[in-house]
């Protein structure tokens, strides 16, 4: 069978020593970002990536998958044992991860948490290795109309992962998309708002400005304020669970990969927005309903089988299409340009190692999780220990070097300041940042698109809505804006996010 | 009435870089006709949906109260933190890597009140000295160690 063949290919290309160790660097990396409140691995990624330049594309893109998915693990340990959050992602895990461990159960719930991820881990592999294929020979009857919504889909879907208000998020896509159209332009060859600076001929430095606006503006909010008290570190105790446990895992575990699998998938999806409403189905469905929130093993499994499922998915529409469903598939695009390597349904026939060497690596590097995290949970813990106050001179130095290297001139690193600035600024007027790197990244790619599918047209706009995949994108993508704007939606919104802060 | 300062700043920053890429959009650059579209036609667009939705957020300020409070501005931190990436930017490629990434570590540690000047001292040689390892030694970033300043 094809899908068998190529998962053989993909096993070659991930089990070859050095990309075995890349993955390894980038699980490993990704625990400990992840164990780490106070770094994500989205600035985590953008500092390594230009470190990735010399690798191999496989490698580099096995390495900062890794450091994805394997942040997803480490905010887990930190959520049960801590309740903190290492990641966003992790944050429902708390609820019922913490009680557990008060109650002498935190062993079994780090290992419901592993398993239940890796059993998620699997099942999404699988997926992808079943669904992006069919899914790029669809994408390769899409005329520059359908990318053109389909882009827009992705906008917008941006918006609904955004708290607060919904028009500030919308003037952030179209400042990002604004901002991402500096530089020269393609057709042509006129220079754009680069106020005659030479260096900016390129455009703006991609990986600059991710490194600025999460990186440093980020630290700039964290020194805000001064309290650095930390909760004690509850007993482990041992990791095994009871046969009941055990039994009790199961379903939440199928239901919490479904959900995760699913929403991953969609357009503004990914791995914080399948814990949450595994969480929520699991309270409603599961026959233990009425003890989660008081330490049930169902309020670990579920979120953490779905935060990693959907981790995993959301690379479906990037490796497919080319189009990034959340922030941090903007950054893997990036490295890809970087790379060399053209984003779009190409990829998978013209770099088929690259495609089958990542797909299956993540399965690899699940396993490797798996060991990694649950003997190892002791030095975990211990990395809390790190003060904040030498963890980020480190990030700014990192932050500093890798975008120098991007191409080897300080330019760059003047962008990080005015990033960090701008960033900072509009957090602190309440503007989510999310949306507005999406637009960057998919500014140019947006106005090539709507373009191309205005040229064929002869300038007839009605293009986008007479062709029939495009109008139902469209459609989808108003339906988006419209639900997220019902009063009920709101609230709801409002209420995930006041518990996740 | 009470004002939402925040979205009434939100609104003004839209506006403005909406007015000024508008302005260099349609005064700088050739808009072309809708099938053949110039450079300044993609974004005079988004100029002006970016102007609409700013209109919108300042409207809003005097409807909405804010929720929050803007909290203190951490000063300190943002004058430090920037500093320290503008001085890495302007003397890295006389310094070299350790120096240069010496001088950044330690304006960055000045950010936090709570870091002591020998704790920063020690932070940022040590920091100096794991980056030029990983990434000069290491990972072969074109960075000397020590700058043209240190040679003869």
């Amino acid at each position: 069978m094809d899908v068998l063949s190529n998962l053989g290919l993909g096993l070659a290309v991930s089990f070859q020593p050095i990309n075995l160790l890349y993955c390894f660097i980038g699980t490993l990396l990704g625990t400990v970002i992840g164990v780490l409140p106070g770094i994500g691995p989205l600035a985590t990624i953008a500092m390594l990536l230009p470190i990735t330049f010399g690798l191999s594309p496989e490698g580099s893109l096995i390495m900062l998958a890794g450091i994805y998915y394997g942040s997803q693990y480490g905010g887990s340990t930190t959520a049960i044992l801590l309740k903190l959050p290492g990641e966003t992602s992790s944050a429902v895990t708390t609820i019922d991860g913490y009680q557990m461990a008060q109650k002498g159960r935190g062993g079994p719930a780090l290992a419901g948490a592993a398993i239940g991820s890796f059993f998620a881990g699997t099942v999404a592999t699988l997926l992808i290795a079943l669904v992006a294929k069919p899914l790029t020979l669809l994408a390769f009857n899409f005329s520059p109309a359908e990318y053109f919504s389909l882009m827009v889909i992705g906008l917008v879907s941006s918006i609904a992962l955004a708290s607060g208000s919904i028009i500030k998020a919308l003037g952030m896509i179209f400042l990002g998309l604004m901002l991402g159209l500096t530089g020269t332009d393609i057709y042509t060859g006129a220079t754009r708002f680069t106020f005659g600076i030479t260096e900016m001929f390129d455009g703006l430095e991609f990986v600059a400005v991710a490194v600025g606006l999460f990186g440093i503006s980020e630290i700039m909010r964290n020194l805000e304020s001064r309290d650095g008290a930390q909760g004690s570190v509850a007993k482990v105790g041992g990791l095994l669970p009871t046969r009941e446990e055990l039994k009790r895992m199961i379903a939440p575990m199928f239901r919490g990969t479904a959900i995760g699998s699913f929403l991953g998938v969609l357009p503004g999806g990914g791995a914080l927005l399948s814990s949450f409403v595994a969480y929520t189905v699991e309270k409603k469905v599961s026959p233990h309903g009425k003890e989660m929130g008081h330490g049930a093993i169902e309020g670990v499994v579920a979120p953490e089988s779905a935060n990693n499922a959907g981790a995993q998915t959301s690379f479906i529409p990037m490796l497919a299409l080319g189009i990034p469903s959340n922030v941090i598939m903007a950054l893997m695009i990036g490295a890809l340009i970087i790379q060399g390597v053209v984003p779009g349904p190409g990829v998978i026939n013209n770099n088929p190692t690259l495609f089958w060497g990542l797909v299956v690596s993540m399965w690899v590097g699940n396993a490797m999780l798996l060991i990694l995290n649950l003997p190892l949970v002791g030095l975990w813990v211990k990395l809390l220990q790190i003060p904040y106050s030498v963890l980020f001179p480190v990030i700014v130095a990192f932050c500093c070097i890798g975008v120098y290297s991007v191409d080897n001139s300080s330019f760059g690193v003047y962008q990080i300041t005015a990033a960090g600035l701008l960033g900072y600024l509009l957090l602190k007027l309440e503007c989510e940042l999310a949306p507005f790197i999406l637009g960057f990244i998919l500014g140019p790619m947006i106005e090539e698109n709507f373009r191309r599918a205005m040229l064929i047209s002869g300038g007839d706009a009605t293009v986008f809505v007479t062709r029939p995949v495009s109008a139902t994108l469209l459609g989808l993508a108003a339906l988006v804006l419209i639900v997220i704007m019902l009063p009920a939606v709101t609230r709801k919104r409002n209420e995930v996010f006041v518990e996740e802060t | 009435m009470d004002v939402n300062r925040k979205d009434l700043a939100t609104g003004l920053i839209f506006i403005a870089f909406a007015a000024s890429y508008g302005y260099m959009s349609l005064a700088t650059m050739p808009l072309g006709s809708a099938t053949q579209m110039g450079p300044g036609f993609f974004p005079a667009m988004l100029a002006a949906c970016l102007g609409t939705i700013g209109a919108g957020v300042v409207i809003r300020a005097f409807r909405v109260a804010s929720e929050h409070p803007f909290g203190t501005v951490p000063w300190r931190a943002i004058v430090f933190l920037s500093l320290a990436t503008i001085l890495f930017a302007a003397f890295v490629d006389d310094l070299g890597m350790l120096p240069g990434t010496f001088v950044t570590a330690f304006v960055a540690c000045l950010a936090s009140p709570r870091i002591k000047l020998w704790q920063a001292a020690v932070t940022s040689v040590c920091i100096a000295a794991f980056c030029s390892l990983v990434f000069s030694v290491g990972l072969g970033v074109p960075l000397p160690i020590l700058g043209d300043l240190f040679r003869p």
